[in-house]
């Protein structure tokens, strides 16, 4: 038995080490970590790359980027983050869980991330103009309250504005606030269904609907947007008018959208990112907010629930 | 060096809760999922006394309490009520996870400040340590006839009933323990960091059972340990293979298999 023990820790010493040897490029290294694969992260990591291109660094030609994903596993997370501190040059990141795993793990290195709601509440800044010595980047917070006066102005019968809400999701209980004081102030009412996995937006549609909801604006959640398909679908069964947050869903059919573009935050991210690299200090970036694109509207998805569009 | 390094002190940190499965699942024969809303309870509590500056020693106690709470709870469903065991965990554990947002007040909280480091050593050989102490009394060695032979234990005068609500209650104390110690390890706790504990301390505790086979407690409980080192240390060879990182879940259940299957096959060859 003891023979078994010494096997398995040598197994597990030979397979680790396996990994080890791999020949240096000589280019300079930036690892890029997220927690999970959902459409809005990857679109961050392309802009990303986008973004460190833009400043000359192209991946595999004059920079080598190392992927990482945690696939939603904290203990990897941390893993990959001590992996990334003492391999790379910058660790780049999106997703509010990699961030709180690089503030743990990652000190001496520079850390830009992008696709984090609230830096502060995350634990990377004690204030906005605050961030830690090594971290900067770009944060989006949701046009919240554009989105209510979207709807306002699309639709100025409406008296009830709905969403679905997964309260397992980080940070996005401050928006559900903003909703609702943003509905306070246009004398509507916001209502709200939880959901706890993607098997009951149709459900949560449904309930919406029997609260008397006139008008969804779904608020950015990873787990409804796993099944957005599903939700306009069930909103165009129920007549009930859908408007979103986040721009990439419009041709899906979405009536109209207010929001950031997240490929240019991660660009945004990644020219930071470019600029460290060639010897800048992270202190000198202050964190940016990701740019709002203008309102856009679906008139196909319009004609279908009867609104009609102003210009402007 | 650092992955290595941090991969081992995770493992440590991981042996409470193949610890705690370990009580629940090997000895008390309980299968007990209450572990995947423990374990998260654990982490909030941890984070939110870490918070407000509380000694973090005290923080860690109160988790276990906590956990042990829980555990008692899901005892109590299944003993008394008369419910299914692994009913009874489920919903224990769903209960728990409002309870969990409730006392985090969102999905996620930074848990920084108060430094573990090589501590996380200590505390889970001194986990392992007890739980060796504890299954050699007299009262741990009922508690080991309950799981094997509950109508034998019953015979004997044994409160099948009460010992089992100990255990479980004791199993899901040492997996809150484990929540908080690795919550103050990755620097943060999350709503979804339960998810999956139970499978991952079974993970540590069979593979643990594989290199240390458990022929007396102390190798039973020690396996453990060594069980969710290995398990991380392998985790971290996944990473540092530089796959793409879609098969990383792959990469690392192939290096399960292997290492599962080696120490087997060498041992047909000897023979």
């Amino acid at each position: 038995m003891r023979i078994n023990l010494w096997l398995g820790l040598g197994l597990a010493l030979f397979l680790t080490t396996a990994g080890c040897s791999k020949p240096s490029s000589g280019l300079p290294k930036v690892g890029f970590a997220q927690f999970t694969s959902t459409s809005s992260l990857d679109q961050l990591r392309e802009g990303f790359v986008k973004g460190l291109a833009e400043e000359g660094f192209v991946d595999g030609k004059t920079v080598e980027i190392d992927f990482q994903n945690a696939q939603s596993d904290a203990g990897t997370m941390s893993l990959v983050m001590q992996k990334l501190a003492t391999s790379v040059d910058v660790v780049g990141l999106c997703s509010t869980q990699a961030l709180q795993a690089a503030i743990k793990s990652v000190k001496d290195k520079p850390v830009i991330f992008c696709g984090v709601i609230d830096p502060v509440a995350a634990g990377a800044a004690t204030t906005i103009s605050e961030p830690k010595p090594n971290i900067t980047g770009v944060y989006n917070p949701f046009p919240v309250t554009e989105g209510i006066d979207m709807i306002h102005k699309f639709m100025p019968a409406v008296k009830k504005i709905g969403t679905l809400y997964d309260p397992s999701e980080p940070f996005l209980g401050g928006m559900h606030e903003e909703a609702k004081k943003a509905c306070a102030k246009n004398g509507l009412e916001f209502i709200v269904v939880t959901v706890s996995s993607s098997n009951d937006i149709v459900t949560g549609m449904q309930a919406l609907k029997a609260k008397g909801v006139e008008a969804v604006l779904q608020l950015p959640s990873n787990t409804v947007n796993q099944g957005v398909d599903g939700q306009i679908k069930t909103a165009g069964n129920l007549g009930l008018p859908m408007f979103s947050l986040q721009p990439d869903q419009l041709e899906k059919g979405i009536v109209a959208t207010v929001g950031v573009d997240l490929e240019e935050a991660g660009a945004q991210a990644g020219r930071m990112a470019g600029k460290v690299l060639k010897g800048e200090k992270t202190s000198k970036f202050p964190l940016e907010t990701a740019k709002l694109q203008p309102v856009a509207t679906n008139p196909a998805a319009a004609k279908q629930f009867g609104i009609t569009l102003t210009a402007n | 060096m650092e992955l290595w390094i941090g991969a081992i002190t995770q493992g440590a940190a991981y042996a409470l809760l193949a610890v705690a499965v370990f009580l629940s699942f090997r000895v008390l024969r309980f299968p007990d999922i209450s572990v995947d809303g423990t374990f998260t309870s654990g982490a909030a509590i941890f984070g939110v006394l870490v918070a407000q500056n509380l000694n973090l020693w005290l923080a860690l106690g109160i988790a276990f309490l906590v956990g042990a709470v829980g555990g008692a709870i899901t005892g109590i469903i299944h003993t008394r009520l008369q419910i299914n065991d692994l009913l009874s965990g489920i919903i224990t554990m769903t209960a728990l996870y409002s309870i969990n947002l409730r006392v985090m007040g969102r999905s996620n909280l930074p848990v920084t400040g108060a430094e573990l480091g090589y501590a996380v050593f200590g505390i889970a050989l001194f986990a392992v340590a007890v739980l060796w102490w504890f299954l050699r009394t007299d009262y741990g060695l009922a508690l080991r006839a309950v799981g094997d032979n509950p109508e034998m234990s019953a015979a004997q005068g044994i409160s099948v009933r009460n010992l089992k609500t100990v255990g479980v209650s004791l199993s899901n104390g040492f997996a809150a323990l484990g929540g908080a110690v690795i919550a103050q390890y990755n620097g943060f706790a999350d709503i979804t960091m339960g998810i999956g504990a139970l499978v991952t301390g079974m993970a540590g505790v069979m593979i643990g059972e594989r290199f240390m086979p458990p022929k007396s407690v102390l190798f039973a409980v020690g396996g453990a340990l060594v069980g969710s080192i290995v398990f991380r240390l392998l985790i971290a060879g996944a990473l540092q293979a530089g796959m793409n990182p879609i098969d990383l879940k792959l990469i690392t259940a192939v290096f399960v298999l292997i290492a599962l299957a080696l120490p087997r096959m060498s041992k047909r060859r000897a023979r």
